[in-house]
């Protein structure tokens, strides 16, 4: 350890109540940065998991044509072979560990009408069992009813029932053009009403099984899309392409979630606009501690006065000071991000409830978030408490540097 | 050659509009070996007068020589140099850096200069504490030494480096008179053993009867300048 270090690590200790003032300061906004990161982390997974479960899957296959119309849920542009498909993804133990759940979907438009009402709903169709863990409606199952057991059955959404005056047990007829371009009907039991507290799913939604879909929509053996549930969502993009490679068909679309319309776009806005959040959030700790810092400059006056008639340069008093800062900066950042890596990670097993302040908010989202514990966001917290206090310890420093030593002897 | 040379020395120090004169023309020969006192009420100049010398002050007018260079023509690092090569000062108080030990505050010139490994360090700083007596105290910090002992590290610090030139501003001003003629003795010592030239201020009589050579400031002027001759009688 140079000289210099030793002599700010003995400064450091001198003022013990200053220091300790100075360190809580950075202590308090690491730890809340610490605490931000995992909370927003864990709010974009929620996110992110759910719009994904409900909507694209992290990786969407489908037909060219499919994607190029995504947005009008056709049914007319379809997978021929999906189980061929699913079985080469299968066989594939590069890829299959990966993968948490993979099932075929079909998600069509139609305009449901009863007692003179007209209703445009989305009809969600796919195998219940793995619905259970995509939709999961069945969570929501209002009492009385159930979740889909047979063909021909449906749950519906309460606000669309009731819009609709269909009843629990009543049949809905669906009306609708297939893939052959010709128009069909066919009835389905409301076997349940289900309440998500979402309007966009409670007032649109009906879930059917995919195989009374695929004979409504005279497509039997095929699927509009296989959706794909990844362990790791941040791993879509590599899967999607190894599972590409591995189809080599040009007429399938193999897509992950972030290449789908815009909600990628939207998330990764956030995560930088909060990454400057803590960057302000840094330099408003290290303010206290250029504060503290002028006022040991303008202590040592006299001492800075003596170092100079010694010999030591203004560099060296500059570098004195500035390593100071640096020390109370790192010392609070560790200790900062201890504090915060224990909330947060208490917080990642057992969640935090917000469904009070999200019950107002139209998004599918889970009331209870999970923070996400992440080791480089901890080494970034660190860091950037570290850095921050250092740079900020130039402005004190510098008048430390600038002081005539006549000047500062005189000041006693 | 005369080690420093001061030609026509003046200070002008600005109280808002009105001009203070510090030092109003001094000529000045300070020899190498001079053991000097300069002697004169406060306010006399004296402070300004040494530190002009060590070069942390610039005169008004006039010029200081050393070893023949103008030290108004030095530039800011060269200036830091001198320093560091060739002068050492003392002050009146508050000379110790508080957070570390008195050994610790006898090393920094040596470490600034960097000329030197740690184990010759540790025998000249270990060398110069004994000379200054204070061999038990060198682990002690400053807050607990005397006023006495801090002076003593103090001029160890000073003299450690072996410097040409010893600037003391009213080192024993904070010490009573038992404990100031020591400190003096110790300077006397070190003049006569390695002949450093020592310079230094004071107004106490007492301190002032040690020196060789007195030279009396009034009011920014020498009064008068005497050489006593009794190096060996006394
Ligand atoms: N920085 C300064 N600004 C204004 N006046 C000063 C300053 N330093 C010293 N003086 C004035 O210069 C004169 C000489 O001061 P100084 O050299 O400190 O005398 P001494 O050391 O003999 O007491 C005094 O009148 C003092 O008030
Ligand atoms: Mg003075």
């Amino acid at each position: 350890m140079s000289f210099i270090q030793k002599f700010a690590f003995r400064n450091v200790g001198r003022n013990k109540r200053r220091s300790i003032l100075a360190v809580i300061s950075v202590t308090l906004s690491i730890m809340l940065i610490v605490f931000l990161q995992g909370f927003v982390g864990g709010f974009l997974d929620n996110l992110v998991h759910n719009y994904t479960k409900n909507e694209t899957g992290h990786i969407r296959i489908a037909t060219n044509q499919f994607e190029e119309k995504a947005k009008f849920n056709p049914v007319t542009e379809n997978i021929k072979d999906p189980d061929r498909i699913l079985q080469t993804i299968s066989q594939n133990e590069e890829i299959n560990k990966n993968i948490r759940i993979m099932t075929k979907r079909i998600v069509f438009g139609v305009l449901l009408s009863h007692d003179g009402n007209n209703k445009a709903a989305l009809a969600y169709a796919g195998d219940p069992k793995k619905e259970k863990e995509l939709l999961m409606l069945n969570n929501s199952i209002l009492p009385g009813g159930r979740y889909i057991e047979n063909e021909n059955e449906t749950i519906i959404g309460k606000q669309l029932a009731e819009d609709l005056n269909y009843e629990l047990g009543d049949e809905i007829n669906v009306l609708t053009q297939g893939s052959d371009y010709a128009l069909h009907l066919k009835k389905f039991k409301i076997v349940g009403l289900f309440e998500t507290g979402l309007g966009m799913y409670d007032e649109k939604l009906f879930q059917i099984p995919l195989i009374s879909a695929q004979e409504l929509l005279r497509m039997p053996g095929e699927t509009q899309q296989i959706i794909i549930m990844l362990n790791n969502y941040h791993d879509s993009d590599m899967v999607a392409e190894q599972i590409d490679n591995l189809l080599m068909d040009n007429e399938i679309a193999v897509s992950p979630w972030s290449k789908i319309g815009t909600y990628y776009f939207y998330v990764e806005m956030a995560a930088q606009i909060y990454g400057w959040y803590y960057i302000v959030i840094a330099f408003l700790g290290a303010f206290i501690i250029a504060n503290i810092m002028m006022m040991v400059v303008l202590e040592r006056r006299k001492e800075i006065g003596i170092i100079k008639s010694l010999g030591f340069s203004n560099k060296q008093v500059l570098s004195m000071f500035v390593f100071e800062g640096m020390i109370l900066g790192f010392i609070g950042s560790i200790i900062g991000s201890l504090i915060g890596v224990g909330i947060v990670t208490i917080l990642h097993y057992h969640g935090l409830d917000f469904s009070k302040m999200l019950s107002s908010i139209d998004m599918p989202l889970s009331s209870i978030v999970y923070f996400r514990l992440n080791v480089l966001n901890i080494v970034t917290a660190i860091l950037l408490g570290t850095v921050v206090s250092t740079v900020i310890s130039f402005i004190p420093s510098r008048r430390a540097e600038k002081m005539k030593i006549v000047d500062s002897l005189k000041s006693v | 050659m005369p080690l420093l040379e001061l030609i026509n020395v003046k200070k002008d120090y600005m109280k808002g509009e009105t001009v203070i004169p510090a030092l109003r023309g001094v000529d000045l020969l300070i020899e190498k070996g001079d053991f000097l006192s300069i002697v004169g009420p406060s306010g006399s100049g004296k402070s300004t007068l040494l530190n002009i010398i060590g070069c942390i002050d610039t005169p008004t007018e006039g010029s200081v020589l050393y070893d023949g260079t103008d030290l108004s023509e030095l530039n800011d690092k060269e200036k830091t140099r001198y320093r560091k090569e060739n002068i050492s000062f003392i002050f009146q108080s508050f000379n110790l850096i508080p957070v570390l030990t008195a050994r610790e505050n006898v090393e920094l010139p040596l470490i600034i200069e960097k000329k030197f490994n740690k184990e010759e360090i540790h025998d000249k700083v270990s060398n110069i504490i004994e000379i200054v007596g204070l061999e038990d105290m060198a682990d002690r910090f400053p807050r607990e030494l005397s006023g006495g002992q801090e002076q003593r590290v103090a001029i160890a610090r000073a003299l450690v480096k072996n410097p040409l030139v010893v600037l003391a501003d009213e080192p024993t001003a904070n010490l009573d008179s038992e404990m100031s003629e020591d400190i003096i003795s110790v300077m006397q010592k070190m003049n006569e053993e390695i002949h450093t030239t020592f310079i230094f201020s004071t107004h106490d009589p007492l301190v002032q009867k040690h020196a060789e050579r007195v030279i009396i400031l009034r009011d920014g002027l020498i009064a008068s300048d005497e050489r006593k001759n009794h190096g060996h009688a006394d």
